[in-house]
């Protein structure tokens, strides 16, 4: 381990110790409230997404609007000698390394090496000739159409001085990160080794998968737009105040004079979480053409351009004793990063899932040269789980025991890392209903003993776990004289149901009814938030919304003070929130009243995330459990999913038709990874073969089964509204559980994904 | 890279335009109609996002020229809303949760509504099964994805406007 890992292993150990001091999380009257909390509503922006009203990035039209198209390096490490560009009609600008404007380098996005702007990486695109991966921009071309941007672009090529590159995982030398996403890189315990000797039966094998992209239907584009020192930015950013921060950096303005808007987002999936170099490109492409841009990536940039999920090679070694009883295990991780060593923790679930006493789990990486990889929805955790929850299914058979049997033996009281206490955890809980509603007890018991016709059926188990952050978020909350209140936030609508589900836990907050609530996002300029994923919106927004409400009860005892309102001179403590107004215990008043009593248009406060202490102090995931049906054609080798139900510990849910489709396009999106999906990038010469969706498998309607979500459904004790983040719950564990039914189903083993037809035939 | 003069008529709206002959019908709606409801998620055929139909058969809008279109009628997502089927789907679709970022969403809803046309008039599929049954409507709605993953959403809202 290098001094920076040991540095954050000891920082985090002694944050653990100093940790039991903090306090607890502030129990949320609303956990237990069932007004518009728990109601499934339609979502409220779902006329205007169907009838195709909602605007996207893309859709911004500003008047002098050009559009920009980037060309990528074809070669992976080097230097640009020369950029040949042939005239061609309609063009304003093209923007080489040779003429675009200084923007400052600024620290890589979650490495820990700077504040948390959201860059995606450091390197300085297009202020060097220098190449460091295959398809990075080399030149941005201005036109007046977007067809002439094209044709102008398709002319345009390069001279380079090819250096050799790291391009495979066997290239490098693997080394251990300072740390893995705020995982402990390193974590040993007990002797893992000699346990394994003594264990009553053991697994140990290799499990891989590999590079995935995100691919939200919408592709990434900004529109940049300059008057004078002030730069107003479109960008399909899920963190649109990390691009703030980062654009007032790179072009040295102040963080007033920037502003970044993107109200609704085609999808993310973590791929939209940092900032990509085309959308400093497009502003600086704004700047010297002196002309509003628009920049869309096609499909191919989009493999080329944004990184994806890290590919990552795991070893793991399990044993058991003759009870079932977890004895030792070991999981070592592998995964690329580059220079600025962006490491995700694919060892994460076997850090917290299951108890065991020996215990050796370590992250490591290795340097190439690709373009960083992104965040992807269970980031490290769903690669990771695939390697465990194989493992423990073997186990379980070499054991001949039920899978679900084993991991119910395994179920850990306190974390199992830490040995602090979970805020909550209902697992076990998870486990019951899902079985229940699958029918798993009635599973046949050998692999391979279930047929129709060519179809050999299999049923597969596993377990799912994500953790559950609470970050930082402010709002601006207006009380208008007719009793609406509007709720402005930096945060954005990615398909999640954020709008819907904070406008239904505003309603409970403020005892009014759902159509008085108005949810409007996507503006840098609200309030410093920091949600850029990690499934955070809606306890984060939550908080902020209740300290809104703190705020504005303290506000509105002002207005009564001096009148003969039966509020007059009661304290904060002594009133409540609901039935359209404030009550205290003489009676209460109106919105509506309050504010016509004083005579005032509206009032408007902000409020603040609380800070959660309650996630350091204890164990604070998410949890559930797949159980699925796939046949396998004998024939062909093809795998087709046709049965899932999953069930869930969320906390407290709240829209349970919006944590449903969530937890939905979870599983789907695990199908992919199980069955189809892979970036197939030529480790000769680092080239994206397959970057179109022709040839990049996402699953379609035809591969997926109903799936049938069922959810626990209790509070959080710890948590705003009870609840727990779910956004990337659905995902982490359903290829394990897919690879698990293919064995039920052929008595093969696939270690390594997508499970495509030649590993099974 | 000449340009052309154009008629078009979108939505039942007679548009004079004068156009690149390389316009998609796509680029065309989106940007210099104003019409955004149609998506592009591909540009390459491959995802749907961009379904909208030509003289009432669903085409992928990035695939054609806007001058192929000069004698054809042109229906979008904001177009469909003046029907009844259009408006019956749509508003079916938020019911049964059929979407979540809605960016494949007017694709998808423009895909549905002519697939059941196309069922009605016998137009064969893959699966050919007897009926409309969950496995037709799922091969017959194949070339439009959602990576949200809204389809069992999208696949009740069909069922529920084919009934
Ligand atoms: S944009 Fe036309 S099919 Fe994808
Ligand atoms: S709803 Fe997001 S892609 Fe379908």
């Amino acid at each position: 381990m290098n001094l920076a890992a040991r540095g954050f292993t000891l920082a985090g150990k002694a944050l653990t110790r100093l940790a039991r001091l903090l306090p607890d999380g502030r129990p949320d009257p609303l956990a237990h409230r069932r007004a518009e909390l728990g109601r499934p509503t339609d979502r409220l922006d779902g006329r205007a997404k169907a009838t195709g009203a909602v605007r996207y990035t893309a859709e911004r039209q500003l008047p002098g609007l050009a559009y920009a198209v980037v060309v990528g390096s074809t070669i992976a490490r080097g230097r640009v000698t020369a950029v040949h560009v042939p005239p061609a009609p309609g063009v304003l600008l093209v923007m080489t390394h040779e003429n675009a404007p200084a923007m400052k380098r600024t620290p890589a996005y979650a490495t820990m090496k700077g504040p948390l702007g959201a860059a995606a990486m450091s390197l300085p695109v297009l202020n060097t000739d220098e190449i460091f991966w295959y398809g990075q921009p080399i030149a941005v071309v201005v036109a007046e159409s977007l067809e002439q941007a094209r044709y102008a672009a398709s002319l345009i090529h390069a001279d380079y001085e090819p250096w050799p590159a790291r391009l495979s995982m066997a290239d490098g030398k693997p080394y251990t990160p300072a740390h893995a996403v705020l995982e402990e890189p390193v974590t040993r315990r007990g002797d893992v080794r000699t346990a394994l000797g003594a264990a009553t039966a053991t697994v140990e094998a290799e499990y891989t998968t590999p590079l995935e992209h995100h691919n939200a239907m919408e592709p990434h584009a900004t529109v940049a737009h300059w008057e004078g020192d002030r730069l107003t930015v479109h960008d399909t950013a899920q963190y649109p105040y990390g691009v703030k921060e980062m654009l007032a950096k790179k072009f040295s303005l102040a963080e007033e004079n920037v502003r970044v808007l993107a109200p609704f987002i085609g999808g993310g999936f973590g791929g939209k979480t940092p900032a990509w170099p085309h959308v400093w490109l497009t502003v600086a492409a704004a700047k010297l053409s002196g002309r509003p841009v628009k920049l869309v990536l096609s499909r191919a940039d989009v493999f080329a351009m944004t990184g994806g999920r890290a590919p990552t090679s795991s070893r793991v070694a399990l044993g058991a004793d003759a009870t079932g009883r977890l004895t030792a295990l070991e999981h070592h991780a592998l995964a690329p990063c580059t220079t600025d060593e962006f490491a995700e923790a694919a060892v994460a679930a076997s850090r917290h899932l299951y108890t065991c006493p020996n215990v050796h789990v370590a992250q490591q990486v290795v340097r190439l040269d690709r373009i960083q990889n992104a965040f992807f929805r269970g980031p490290g955790v769903a690669p990771g789980s695939f390697a465990l929850e194989s493992a423990m299914d073997e186990l379980a058979w070499r054991l001949g025991l039920d899978p679900l049997e084993l991991r119910l033996r395994n179920e850990p009281e306190r974390d199992p890392m830490s040995g602090i206490r979970f805020t909550s955890r209902h697992l076990r809980e998870a486990y019951a209903l899902g079985a229940e509603a699958f029918g798993w007890s009635r599973r046949p018991p050998a692999p391979r003993a279930t047929r129709d016709g060519r179809w050999l059926i299999g049923h597969g188990m596993a377990a799912a776990i994500n953790p559950d952050a609470v970050l930082i978020a402010g709002v601006q909350l207006r009380l208008a004289a007719d009793g609406t209140v509007t709720i402005r936030s930096s945060t954005n609508e990615l398909g999640a149901g954020t709008s819907t589900a904070q406008s239904q836990a505003t309603a409970d907050r403020l005892g009014l009814p759902l159509d008085r609530i108005r949810f409007e996002q996507g503006d840098s300029d609200v309030a410093r938030t920091r949600i850029p994923g990690a499934s955070a919106a809606t306890t984060t927004l939550a908080s902020a919304i209740w300290s809104a409400r703190d705020n504005l009860v303290r506000e509105l005892l002002k207005l009564v003070r001096d009148t003969g309102s039966p509020l007059a001179g009661r304290s904060f403590e002594e009133v409540d929130t609901r039935a359209g107004g404030l009550f205290g215990p003489s009676g209460g008043q109106s919105y509506e009243r309050i504010l016509a009593r004083a005579g005032v248009e509206a009032v408007e406060v902000t409020g603040k995330s609380a800070l959660p202490y309650q996630t350091v102090k204890r164990g604070t995931y998410s949890y559930g459990a797949h159980f699925c049906e796939v046949r396998v054609d004998e024939e062909t080798g093809e795998a087709r999913v046709t049965r899932w139900v999953g069930a869930f510990d969320g906390g407290r849910i709240v829209n349970p038709k919006q944590a449903t489709s969530q937890m939905r396009g979870g599983i789907i999106m695990g199908i992919g990874m199980a069955l189809t999906e892979e970036t197939l990038l030529d480790e000769r010469t680092g080239l994206i073969v397959n970057r179109s969706l022709a040839d990049y498998h996402l699953p379609t309607h035809a591969d997926v089964p109903a799936i049938d979500i069922h959810f626990v459904d209790q509070p959080d004790p710890q948590t705003p509204l009870g609840a727990k983040g779910i956004g990337e719950l659905g995902i982490v564990g359903v290829a394990a559980a897919i690879a698990n039914a293919v064995y039920h189903a052929t008595g093969e083993r696939v270690r390594s994904l997508p499970i495509t037809p030649d590993k099974l035939m | 890279m000449s340009s052309i003069q154009l008629r078009l008529s979108v939505n039942g709206r007679e548009h004079e335009l004068e156009l690149d002959s390389r316009v998609s019908l796509l680029d065309c709606l989106r940007e210099h109609l104003g019409l955004t409801g149609t998506k592009k998620g591909c540009d390459q055929g491959a995802c749907g996002a961009c379904t909208v139909l030509l003289d009432g058969e669903r085409v992928n809008s990035c695939l054609v020229l806007a001058a192929q279109c000069a004698d054809a009628e042109v229906t979008t997502i904001e177009g469909l809303a003046s029907s009844e089927a259009g408006r019956a789907m749509q508003k079916a679709f938020v019911r049964n949760d059929g979407l979540q970022c809605g960016y494949c969403t007017p694709g998808q809803v423009c895909s549905a509504v002519a697939m059941l046309a196309e069922y009605e008039a016998e137009v064969p599929s893959a699966v050919g099964e007897a009926g409309l049954t969950d496995a037709e409507i799922r091969e017959r709605l194949a070339g439009n994805l959602c990576r949200c993953g809204a389809y069992n959403g999208i696949l009740a809202a069909v069922r529920e406007v084919a009934r």
